[in-house]
């Protein structure tokens, strides 16, 4: 059965439609790419599962449920976690406490339980230190654990967000962008964080990235859009031999003559 | 038929004004996305020097009008350079504050605080058109509002500047790119927006008297065009203006003249709630929403506290305190009235710097929990400390409200919101006589607990010092636990704390609510302990003065608001009686520490206490040797 499905989503923005009668399904435990040029929509599609939008039609189902009853705060309780292209990170906070916000929905102490301090808090808060301080640690985060994200250099900071959502124990994690702007050490690091999620945590990922080498060394299936269009759909082999995709990328042979010209 | 066709055209007189004022607001903000609160005051002081020019010079009024108006321009465009450090919007609308402070007392200090008659351009006999008077006057408000629009138009149509000036206000880089200089730009705006706030000050001044508080309420109005026009649309806030001063007349015709002043905040709030871009305008992007560039406090939610000897000594010292001054109920009370302001202004820090949600409009709710207090004690006989948690709870529902309706609107709008409750609440406490009994305020009974009456200074002392440490306590656990992290990781990042599942709506309401419950615990104590209050108690003055203590002491940081408090509280002492001074330093350090040490007193304190280490490390190093050099650190470290 798959984890996430997608069934003919449409979402237009003041008449573009960002997003046309696109579908696609994400199997548990797979790690799934979706690429495409720029502006094709692939971020719309995130905010659409993390509920920042509306589809105008269609419908999204996680674990057979429909997502889109639900509010964007409810989705992480659901199981989908995400990082964001630009960063959302808290900047004024430790890495630490991003990591303890990432729990935010795994705590469920009262107000009063939190204004005095009563003892469910502190058994509470130790866990979730305890949980963060492991993460940190596969992450190889610990130096940082106290120092505020805004002093980290940016490839520190991508780590700290995808680390953020890993603690929430999520069952589908949504990676927008992971590697843009490292250099190729760091790339390789972030690869290899991607692959543990399968294969250490049975964490399905659905995965947007430019970097071509990255995305077919652990993706199983890519879909790739274009115009918010999905125009093709395989293993990394396939897309690699996919026409369609290769015009989608490098423009049509006669248009490319033509602008010579 | 008559009688509304004169408050019609009486509307359109007073509603011109509101409109220049408004026209001044909108075109600095168009440009550089600034507000300006200190506009008012600003308007105020030029009026001020036409009043000179006429009264001491005896310059013919044109002359004097002309020479306000040059005043005006200069001092726009002094402001626009204090301004030019400000980095962040809500830095730009506490150094604004600031200006307000400085101006309102350094008139006062000029011009004093009683106030002058203005005369009349025109000092014709009415006449009567079609049975409505007009006085020559009132033509002459609206013939020069008329034409001052039209050369704003023009200028913006047809001059390279004024159309280079439109460029800006939708790019700034390609704009400067394509050879505009910004710079001249960004001054002739400012000039225009003081001529205009210049000429609003001496078309008003007749109207009534001309005091320091010539444009307190004249602004919220002008604020209520603006939003009500669109903050985005020069037409359209023009429209705002002369609507609501139409709407004004006729609600003081045919419900309430008492409604009058209120009118124009109630309108603010219905407007914003449900059509937030105003008639004519687009939606503006919300200012504060995008925190990229916002300084703000740091946090971490594990940083272990202070350590056990330090509590002690602050005990000890807050307990020996009123043992020292036992005979000194004058340095007492005003120890007792620090506390109360700590509760406050903790509670203020809650939205200001956890939260990053502005209130400019504190006193309100202190006004809201010392009203509260009071009447259940004299006229429903609850005792004090029943009356006192009952009041921190009406006012956290206030701030729910407050709360719910914070949802809708940031940064600009809030702080243009709370500004209006901060002034609307004094004026309903003085129009509601019954309950309050207006001017002459209220006697508070006197605290008591069970059989232990507390009606000394020294006993007060106690019963404050003990809720100021339960508000320490409390806040702590609040700030170490998810609900602190949740506040600060919305003010961060809305997003992504959303995609974390914190709730945006509930803690952004909770943020309101927990400040308000600290605003009401603070306002049942000052009623109680000074005994007496009345509507000027609370004025908007009080609010910004909390919102200053809060800057002044350091944002985000609970040692931070409570030095601000200290600070706010205990300077007047030492310039007691002389209101303008205190004003004037008050106004002066925050506008310093606004623009260039954002984090306040508390944070002079840090890098005092990190130069004080180096220091000893250095010497360490030469006269000790590196072990114990590491031995000062491991020191330090725990401390």
């Amino acid at each position: 059965m798959s984890l996430l499905e997608i069934n003919n989503i449409s979402i237009s923005f003041v008449g573009l439609k960002a997003i046309d009668s696109l579908s696609f399904s994400v199997d548990e435990g797979s790690t799934v790419g979706l690429i495409g040029p720029n502006g094709a929509g692939k971020t719309t599609v995130f905010n659409c599962i993390a509920r920042y939008f509306k589809p105008d039609q269609g419908q999204i189902l996680f674990r057979g449920e429909d997502l889109l009853a639900f509010k964007p705060h409810e989705v992480i309780e659901k199981g989908i976690a995400r990082t964001f292209q630009n960063m959302e990170l808290f900047r004024s906070m430790t890495v630490q406490d991003n990591l303890l916000v990432g729990q935010h929905s795994r705590v469920n102490t009262g107000f009063f339980i939190n204004a005095f301090s009563l003892r469910k808090k502190k058994i509470n808060e130790s866990q979730i230190k305890d949980k963060a301080a492991a993460v940190m640690d596969r992450f190889g985060l610990t130096p940082y654990a106290n120092s505020r994200v805004i002093s980290l250099p940016y490839g520190i900071q991508k780590k700290v967000e995808f680390a953020r959502a890993l603690v929430s124990e999520p069952k589908l994690i949504l990676l927008d962008e992971p590697a843009a702007g490292m250099n190729p050490n760091e790339t390789e690091e972030i690869t290899e964080l991607i692959k543990q999620l399968r294969s250490v945590d049975g964490i399905t990922v659905l995965l947007v990235e430019h970097d071509m080498k990255l995305v077919r060394s652990i993706c199983d299936e890519i879909n790739v859009i274009d115009f918010g269009r999905k125009i093709a759909h395989g293993t990394p082999e396939e897309i690699s031999r996919n026409p369609q995709v290769i015009e989608a990328y490098l423009g049509r042979q006669e248009e490319n003559e033509y602008a010579r010209a | 038929m008559l009688m509304l066709g004169q408050t019609i055209f009486n509307g359109i007189v007073i509603g011109s004004l509101y409109a220049l004022v408004a026209l001044g607001l909108v075109i600095v903000f168009k440009s550089t996305n600034r507000i300006n609160f200190a506009y008012g005051q600003m308007a105020m002081f030029s009026t001020f020097i036409g009043y000179t020019l006429l009264a001491k010079f005896h310059l013919p009024f044109m002359l004097a009008f002309i020479g306000a108006l040059v005043f005006s321009a200069l001092l726009a465009v002094l402001v626009r350079n204090i301004l030019r450090p400000a980095k962040s919007e809500s830095s730009v609308i506490v150094a604004t504050l600031a200006l307000y402070m400085i101006f309102t007392a350094v008139a006062g200090i000029i011009w004093g605080w009683d106030p002058v008659s203005f005369p009349q351009v025109f000092t014709g006999e009415p006449f009567s058109v079609f049975g409505i008077i007009m006085r020559p006057n009132d033509l002459f408000n609206i013939l020069l509002t008329v034409i001052l629009m039209l050369m704003l138009f023009l200028f913006f149509k047809f001059n390279l500047n004024g159309i280079a000036m439109r460029a800006l206000s939708q790019n700034l880089v390609t704009t400067s790119l394509m050879g505009a200089s910004v710079n001249k730009l960004f001054t002739i705006t400012w000039a225009i927006s003081g001529i205009l706030g210049g000429v609003a000050g001496i078309l008003v001044a007749p109207t009534s008297f001309l005091d320091t508080n010539l444009m307190a309420v004249f602004l919220l109005k002008a604020f209520t065009a603006a939003v009500l026009g669109g903050f985005t649309s020069y037409p359209g806030v023009v429209i705002g203006g002369l609507s609501l001063g139409v709407m004004e007349g006729l609600v003081s015709s045919y419900i309430s003249t008492d409604l009058m002043d209120t009118f124009a905040f109630v309108l603010l709030i219905i407007v914003l709630l449900i059509r937030p871009e105003g008639i004519l305008g687009k939606r503006i992007r919300m200012l504060g929403k995008t925190s990229s560039t916002e300084e703000s406090g740091e946090f971490d939610s594990s940083r272990p506290g202070m350590s056990m000897r330090k509590k002690l000594a602050f005990l000890i010292v807050s307990i020996a305190l009123p043992f020292v001054f036992q005979g000194n109920t004058y340095i007492l009370y005003f120890a007792v009235l620090t506390g109360i302001y700590m509760i406050l202004a903790i509670g203020l820090d809650f939205l200001v710097g956890y939260t990053g949600k502005i209130s400019l409009g504190h006193a309100a709710l202190l006004a809201i929990g010392a009203y509260s207090s009071v009447i259940l004690t004299s006229k429903v006989g609850f005792p004090f400390w029943l009356a006192l948690l009952s009041a921190g709870i009406i006012t956290g529902l206030v701030g729910l409200l407050l709360g719910f309706a914070a949802l809708r609107l940031s940064g600009l709008y809030l702080a243009i919101v709370t500004l209006g409750l901060g002034t609307a609440v004094p004026q309903i406490l003085l129009k509601w006589d019954e309950v309050t009994n207006g001017y002459t305020g209220l006697h508070a009974a006197i605290p008591s607990i069970g059989f232990f009456i507390i009606d000394t200074e020294f006993e007060m002392y106690f019963l404050v010092l003990a809720i100021v440490i339960v508000t320490i306590i409390v806040t702590n656990n609040i700030l170490r636990s998810k609900i602190g992290r949740a506040f600060v990781a919305l003010r961060d990042s809305e997003a992504g704390a959303e995609a974390m599942g914190v709730q945006l709506a509930k803690y952004q309401i909770l943020a309101f609510v927990i400040s308000a419950f600290f605003a009401g615990i603070a306002g049942s104590l000052y009623a109680h302990v000074v005994g007496f209050i009345s509507p000027a108690d609370f004025s908007i003055w009080n609010s910004l003065l909390f919102i200053s203590m809060l800057f002044i002491g350091g944002v985000a940081s609970i040692p931070g608001a409570m030095l601000g408090a200290a600070f706010m509280t205990m300077v007047p002492i030492f310039f007691a009686g002389s209101k303008s001074i205190s004003a004037i330093l008050f106004g002066g350090a925050l506008l310093i520490i606004i623009l260039f040490f954002p984090s306040g007193l508390a944070g002079f304190y840090k890098v005092g206490l990190n130069i004080g280490k180096r220091l000893f490390s250095r010497n360490s190093i030469g006269l000790k040797g590196p072990a114990e050099e590491e031995g000062t650190n491991v020191a330090t470290r725990n401390k």
